[in-house]
């Protein structure tokens, strides 16, 4: 196994890591705003997940997801911000 | 060649990412734990994907990386100051120890307007 290779399953298992660690947090988050905070951790490590399994298997339309999922991440948390503000109203 | 230069900049932006992650764990407050999701994690995402642009050396490759990192480094603060603010609305405890609380009187929690200071009729004071 080369160094390349390698780098690229050490990188894989700091991501998983990090999403169990924010998986942690998603649990015990004690108000709304930390879940939605470790929602949104959680989609930048899908964005790079998806960035080394690209590289992995060598196919470039792989990135495409990539974009779509960062505008995703956006509006979602946009629309969760929304919602925790109006709740107050009432 | 190539491939080490692909190599230091995956293994950077992960260990970025598993900072920021270690951070949304540690931090004792919400404030401070949002600040390392938009510092760290958004670095770490910005790395990962000019590895993926070095690797391939291909025109349009890089353009849409190029269009995806100024899109999460343009997005992440705004969607962290929208959370912020509407935590700060819900009345987020801050930390125990926390020194100073700025925006401590500053809003009104019922129109949910930013008030520069608390006068109710300023241009009173001008005539």
């Amino acid at each position: 196994m080369s160094f390349f290779e390698l780098s690229l399953v050490i990188c894989l298992t700091l991501l998983t890591i990090s999403m169990v660690l924010s998986l942690i947090r998603l649990i015990i988050g004690p108000s709304l705003p930390d879940r939605i905070i470790s929602l949104e951790i959680m989609t930048f490590m899908i964005i790079g997940i998806v960035g080394v399994y690209s590289i992995m298997t060598g196919e470039k339309s792989f990135l495409d997801v990539a974009v779509i999922i960062s505008l995703i991440s956006f509006v979602a948390t946009i629309a969760f911000a929304y919602y925790l503000e109006r709740r107050t109203q009432r | 060649m190539n491939e080490i230069a692909v190599s230091i900049f995956l293994i950077m932006g992960s260990v970025f990412m598993l900072l920021g992650t270690i951070g949304i764990l540690r931090m004792p407050d919400l404030f401070m734990r949002m600040s390392t999701t938009t510092k760290a994690a958004t670095l770490g995402t910005a790395l990962i994907l000019s590895a993926a642009a070095i690797y391939f050396s291909n025109i349009a490759v890089t353009s849409k990386v190029i269009a995806t990192i100024i899109f999460v480094l343009l997005t992440a603060p705004i969607s962290a100051h929208m959370i912020g603010r509407a935590a700060y609305i819900n009345r987020i405890p801050l930390w125990k120890n926390s020194v100073i609380d700025e925006l401590s009187g500053h809003y009104d929690f019922t129109t949910h307007k930013l008030e520069s200071c608390e006068d109710e009729h300023p241009e009173e004071d001008l005539l």
